[in-house]
């Protein structure tokens, strides 16, 4: 079960709950627009207790995406979040910002 | 019985069980007095194996078994279809095929027995020391 609300300083989605193959369709047009619009995008990651690869799927679709158009910023992973973000070595993309 | 308890549930192949799955494994863990880091490890691996049983099987449900022994948890996870090898292209088919280098990089041993047409049933085995070995970091 997921929760996603918008967040306008720093713009973009606060999660809550987990990500799961049930909930990546909700995540990915809940992206959507703010990849159209393009700039930086900040995922508020504080109450998120899971993620997994169908998740972070939808996440490197978002950077192939914004292409030089923005970054997209993780904020406050823990846990199992913080730990897969570290697993799947994401800090390698060049547009993705993992903030403690 | 040296010690290993064996605990199983079967769950239908549909996404909404997957927090299910998780719920009954953390119960297990929490029981077996794993620390959260090898916890973590666990529950991501096995949400792993399951997700593919949902995705790929092509079976109506699949097991999960856990046996916690002395030194090693071993989860099991086993559906009625058969598996499907291939390797993605991911210029042609997008990001994807995470699942599998996931358990590999999340436990001490993977091990995957193919179901196919004449034998079908994929049976996955997780095993994870109950502590970190020596010289092993999770930075």
């Amino acid at each position: 079960m997921l929760e996603i609300a918008t967040t306008d300083d720093p713009r973009g989605l606060r999660l809550a709950g987990e990500v799961d193959l049930a909930d990546v369709g909700d995540l990915a047009s809940a992206l959507a627009p703010h990849i159209r619009e393009g700039g930086d995008i900040t995922l508020d990651l504080t109450a998120l207790k899971y993620i997994g690869s169908s998740g972070v799927q939808v996440l490197i679709r978002t950077l192939d995406t914004l292409d030089g158009r923005g970054r997209l910023v993780l904020a406050h992973p823990g846990g199992s979040v913080r730990r897969l973000i570290e697993v799947m070595g994401l800090a390698r993309f060049d547009n993705l910002e993992v903030r403690a | 019985m040296n010690g290993t308890r064996t605990n199983s549930r079967t769950f239908p192949t549909a996404p909404e069980v997957l927090p299910e799955v998780r719920s009954f494994l953390r119960d297990l863990a929490a029981a077996a007095g794993l620390s959260e880091a090898v916890t973590d490890d666990l529950l991501l691996a096995v949400s792993e194996a399951c997700a593919n049983a949902v995705l790929h099987s092509g079976s109506g449900e699949f097991d999960v078994e856990w046996r916690d022994g002395p030194a090693v948890i071993e989860v099991v996870v086993r559906d009625r279809g058969t598996f499907r090898r291939r390797v993605r292209l991911h210029s042609v088919e997008g990001p994807g095929g995470f699942g599998i280098p996931l358990m590999t990089a999340l436990t001490d041993r993977l091990e995957i027995r193919e179901g196919t047409a004449a034998d079908p049933g994929t049976r996955v085995r997780l095993t994870k020391r109950r502590t970190p070995g020596a010289g092993e970091s999770h930075e």
